[in-house]
């Protein structure tokens, strides 16, 4: 018998939309514009997506503070779709998560944006996500733990 | 009334597992008449029958933890056992699924032709489906076969070279049989287009007992699969058939179950959506999203429920119909890792009057049937596999092992991939020390020929012309079986070299669409993603009859777009200049069609058609060279002609000591 406690979690769908600065809007609107050109593609695994994804935000600029909130927005929304993968156990979602990490994390930093503000810029459920983050922070932290190949390359799936 | 009792009381504790942390209203308090029902739900099980046959792990919910914990996950004997719990705590349940049952399976339900997969869902009560996208892959005569006849009358598979050996890849059941699905397929919107029938019943009603045993509620599933399906499956596998709008047909079969009486109408669709939950098990559904939604706001109000599938995920939502009444849309997971409860509560008029809805993961405690179990947290507790599931599944492993030892074609010496020149150590940039990617070889040549051929003759529209296939898809030599040239192969020695399943597509590229790939293969940062000591970049082989000349001279690790390698003037085709402009039928793998392994340039591919597997082109290839009078010689990987210094042709088989890497 499989026992689990399933928590309650606040619905995003019922709960007041939080008000966005007009920075974090831009990156929320990334992240309504990564799902619509990627999502589909998570599918038999990440690497699709990761490619989708990857290839769009490297060519998205970051001349300007608003270039900056939408590139931000662009990648922690391909980090929360593959982490989200990750919870069904899609191959390859934890390596495409971990990209994604290593990408808007610094950015998330340099811009001064809390998880707490980030968080919303896409619906769900904060507590578990921001939760999942820093799990997921604090293993790649770790010790030659998640990399990416040396040249910044997409990990190959072959 | 003392018969009721009991059963409040389960209905009860069923409704507890999910009430007891988030409170709520309470299934199952009808009158005797309508007494609740549980749907037990699963979707894309895809043959998954061992727990390492995906990723075997999944991020659970636990109490005081709210970033989940990873445990392992699926497995179909354990599977059997979560389905197995959901029905004994009510006492009313019926087992369905959203498709994808079989198809694209891994190796031990595909070389059997899922009839293991088919075996083992029969066992765990599966009653009533809908057809996925996948259930096309081998065409309807072949799905035919796996619904069966309803008679029980054993249908092998159709004897044809090393394949239709009945009791060793088919006909596999007690007695060698194979009698088909017990339950039932429905395609509501699947229509042969010569005669306008759906190729299977667009409906499935199942009445219910009430606590006395008679008539209770009558539920009515409707099974379809997206309209869409034809691109995403092998075009022989659709030929004939037409693939209706979803909502359509929805709609018009539920107006039938309400108007037969049904008291609830779920929605068996492969179909889906996504959400941006992060733990298992949500039932919120923030950020919803996908190909579902459009015919979610266009369906009547005759529909209760909409089990889904397809998009590999997991989420319990409430979404507005069209008229903006709510309905419970779930899926399970995938791959055997999670299953989906949802209790239909019944007013005393019989209508619905509750709807709730849980996914259960599939904790299994281990990585295997046999292995060690993991010590998991407090509050997290694997389940206890079926025992006779685990045999089943055994057994199967094992005989897909003989099956695999099948002769598939014979070889009058060993096909070679390229073993790393020495020195070349064994991580990344070596690909694990097992292969040189960078330099044309004899399995890549081959593998590219089939795929060709598959994608070529007279059931394709548009023929194939060139195929490519990257190095990093071809993964090992192939060998005679026992040493001996000529000498047979053996389909498992086949399949690991291009094992990863892939789909082939088909899409139009011009000739300058063309060398932009073929510059990628030396360009950032495919220049050192893998290279030897003596070799840059990854490479595409190409079928027979194309070939090109690259410059070493130049340099590699351009940026993307500025690569100058490849002789533009070189590129040929059956001896004739590719034109820039001129279109040609490109073979490829859906990887590669995607961008995969930094060839972005194949996303510029137009009008895609997908084939078969791989591997069973290669099968189909070989039926040409299936006898030691006829068998197959490797070929001098001489497609691609590499410059050297002095803008001289390297020798075959010379690359990596002459000229610039």
């Amino acid at each position: 018998m499989v026992l689990i406690f399933f928590s309650c979690l606040t619905s995003a769908d019922e709960a007041p939309k939080k008000i966005l600065s007009p920075m974090l809007a831009l990156s929320a609107k990334a992240s309504l514009e990564g799902r619509e050109k990627c999502q589909r593609l998570m599918h038999e695994d990440a690497v699709e997506f990761q490619k989708c994804a990857s290839q769009w935000i490297a060519k998205l600029p970051a001349k300007t503070n608003e270039d900056r909130y939408f590139k931000l927005g662009a990648s922690y929304y391909a980090w929360l779709s593959s982490t989200s993968a990750l919870k069904n156990g899609m191959p390859k979602a934890e390596e495409s998560a971990f990209y994604f990490l290593r990408i808007f994390r610094p950015l998330q930093k340099k811009l001064k944006v809390s998880d707490q503000d980030l968080c919303p810029t896409i619906e769900g459920d904060c507590t578990s996500r921001v939760a999942r983050l820093l799990v997921m922070e604090s293993e790649l932290q770790s010790a030659g733990k998640k990399t990416v190949n040396s040249t910044g390359a997409v990990p190959s799936a072959n | 009334m003392k018969i009721l009792k009991p059963i409040l009381l389960a209905s009860a504790l069923a409704a507890s597992i999910l009430l007891s942390a988030c409170g709520g209203s309470s299934s199952g308090n009808g009158p005797v008449g309508y007494q609740s029902v549980r749907i037990v739900a699963f979707n894309d099980v895809h043959g998954n029958l061992d727990p390492l046959d995906s990723k075997s792990t999944s991020v659970v919910p636990l109490s005081g933890v709210p970033a989940g914990v990873t445990v392992n996950t699926g497995g179909i004997a354990y599977m059997g056992a979560v389905v197995n719990n959901l029905r004994s705590a009510v006492p009313n349940s019926v087992v369905v699924a959203a498709g994808d049952n079989i198809g694209a399976s891994p190796y031990t339900s595909n070389i059997a032709h899922d009839e293991p997969t088919v075996d083992i869902l029969n066992q765990i009560g599966l009653e009533v489906s809908s057809v996925g996208n996948h259930e096309f892959d081998k065409g309807l005569t072949e799905l035919k076969r796996i619904q069966g006849n309803g008679s029980g009358i054993s249908t092998c598979y159709p004897a044809s070279g090393n394949f239709g050996v009945v009791g060793v890849d088919t006909c596999l059941m007690a007695g060698k049989t194979f009698s088909g699905a017990t339950w039932k397929y429905l395609a509501a919107n699947v229509v042969n287009t010569a005669t306008g029938q759906t190729i299977f019943p667009a409906a499935y009603v199942k009445k219910f007992p009430d606590a006395n045993g008679v008539n209770g509620p009558t539920v009515g599933f409707i099974g379809l699969t997206f309209k869409d399906t034809p691109s995403e499956v092998n075009p022989t596998g659709v030929a004939g058939l037409t693939f209706g709008d979803e909502a359509t047909a929805i709609n018009n079969a539920a107006a039938t179950l309400k108007s037969q009486g049904v008291n609830a109408v779920v929605v068996l669709i492969h179909q889906g959506g996504f959400t941006t939950s992060t733990v298992y098990g949500d039932t919120t559904c923030p950020g919803f999203n996908g190909d579902i939604l459009p015919i979610l706001a266009n369906l009547s109000d005759n529909v209760d429920v909409v089990v889904s599938g397809h998009t590999h995920t997991d989420y319990i939502c409430k979404k507005p119909v069209k008229s903006g009444k709510l309905v419970t849309v779930t899926q399970s997971g995938f791959y055997t890792k999670g299953v989906t409860a949802i209790d239909l509560s019944f007013d005393n008029t019989g209508a619905v009057s509750a709807v709730n809805g849980f996914n259960t993961p599939v904790i299994n405690p281990a990585t295997s049937y046999s292995a060690t179990a993991p010590a998991y947290p407090n509050g997290i507790t694997a389940v206890t596999p079926v025992a006779s599931l685990v045999t089943a599944a055994s057994n199967y492993k094992s005989l897909s092992a003989t099956a695999g030892s099948a002769v598939v074609g014979y070889l009058t010496a060993q096909v070679n991939i390229q073993a790393p020149p020495p020195g070349c150590t064994t991580n990344n940039t070596c690909d694990s020390g097992s292969r040189n990617k960078t330099v044309e070889t004899p399995m890549g040549d081959l593998s590219a020929d089939s795929q060709l051929a598959a994608m070529q003759g007279a059931a394709v529209a548009k023929p194939g012309q060139i195929s490519f296939i990257q190095s990093g898809g071809v993964r090992t030599n192939l060998a005679s079986s026992n040493g001996a040239y000529p000498g047979p192969f053996t389909y498992s020695a086949l399949f690991n070299t291009n094992p990863f399943h892939d789909t082939l597509v088909a899409v139009d590229m011009t000739g300058s669409q063309i060398k932009t790939v073929l510059e990628q293969q030396w360009e950032a940062p495919n220049n050192t993603a893998f290279y030897a000591p003596n070799g840059v970049g990854e490479i595409l082989m190409p079928s027979a009859g194309f070939t090109y000349t690259w410059d070493s001279r130049q340099p590699a690790g351009q940026p993307r777009g500025q690569g100058n390698r490849v002789v533009a003037s070189s590129m040929m085709l059956n001896g004739v200049p590719i034109v820039p402009t001129q279109v040609y039928r490109v073979v490829i793998s859906t990887f590669l069609a995607a961008g995969g392994d930094n060839f972005p340039g194949f996303t510029a591919g137009t009008n895609p058609v997908q084939g078969g597997f791989d591997i069973d082109a290669l099968v189909k290839y070989f039926a040409s060279y299936n006898t030691s009078g006829t068998a197959y010689s490797p070929l001098p990987a001489n497609r691609v002609t590499k410059l050297d210094q002095n803008g001289n042709a390297c020798a075959t088989g010379t690359w990596n000591g002459c000229g610039n890497p």
